[in-house]
């Protein structure tokens, strides 16, 4: 069994014709990426243990943040999809969700490279990090759930489930360095880091949030549009010649 | 300190890496999807959509 949507409301649904309004969005968050990163590359002082290893922060930290702000965005598509059980909200679920892994998976990769010169080894079984290995391998389980499964009601219902249980574990892993004596530093804030780093952590967030809302609008549309194709040609089978 | 650059070098190189990456993933799944809807509608002439 399949969705049924009504065709001429949902293409009339979908944003701006071209999406050229979405790609301007997409230049100006590269653009605000950039210059983040430059200011805060050039403008902050070097750490008085890490030197300029902490430079480091301004990618990890944000891909952090905006990991679980798009597993945020999973759970509560997830819910309403759960709860109304409209198809967009299953596609805009699938399209945060893959974003998430990514900045996910940028997240692990950055931290190992500052764990290496940092704490000297790339990889350790700390809690803050295997808890966030595990909401990678959750996140990449969904989207192989998503692509094995051809019934699009079946797959959106089995995609909520793990969805849900899948972004519970972002409070365990925020919360991994109060709760377990870990050797992962506490959560890096503007409120727990020098000043001199606060501006460019917080610009770098910003930035990078930015991108986060434009991947997964841009993923979203796209899903809409592999979907409503789908339904024409479900539509022009059933009517036949 | 020296010796430590090369990781902030490479930090950045693979932050660089992975977003390009993701980002020319979107554009050919857009460029496909948009494919498809352009064949369906064609297939579906006839209706209004």
């Amino acid at each position: 069994m399949s969705h049924a949507v009504p065709l001429e409301r949902d293409r009339a649904s979908l944003p701006a014709t071209n999406g050229r309004w979405l790609d301007w969005f997409g230049v100006i968050a590269v653009v605000a990426l950039i210059a983040s990163q430059v200011n805060g590359v050039l403008t902050s002082p070097p750490d008085r243990d890490m030197g300029h290893l902490q430079k480091i922060m301004y990618v990890h930290v944000p891909s952090a943040w905006n990991a679980f702000i798009a597993f945020f965005v999973v759970a509560i598509a997830s819910l309403l999809y759960l709860w109304k059980g409209q198809e967009k909200h299953d596609l805009l679920a699938a399209s945060a969700a893959e974003v998430g892994t990514l900045f996910t998976g940028l997240t692990l990769a950055l931290g190992s490279i500052w764990g290496r010169p940092t704490w000297g080894v790339w990889w350790t079984w700390d809690p803050r990090l295997t808890s966030t290995a595990v909401l990678f391998l959750t996140f990449v389980g969904y989207l192989a759930l998503r692509s094995f499964v051809d019934d699009s009601e079946r797959r959106a219902q089995w995609s909520a489930a793990v969805g849900l249980l899948g972004a519970l574990n972002v409070p365990i892993v925020y919360m991994s360095v109060k709760w377990w004596r870990t050797l992962h530093q506490m959560q890096s804030n503007p409120s727990t880091v020098d000043p001199e780093y606060v501006i460019g952590l917080r610009t770098n967030g910003i930035a990078v949030l930015l991108l986060l809302i434009y991947f997964i609008m841009k993923r979203y549309r796209a899903a809409r549009m592999e979907r409503l194709a789908e339904h024409l040609v479900e539509r022009a089978a059933l009517e036949g010649p | 300190m020296r010796d430590t650059n090369g990781f902030v070098v490479a930090a950045y190189l693979v932050m660089w890496i992975g977003l390009i990456g993701y980002g020319l993933r979107l554009f050919r799944v857009t460029r496909e999807a948009r494919r498809q809807l352009d064949d369906a509608s064609r297939e579906g002439k006839g209706m209004t959509v």
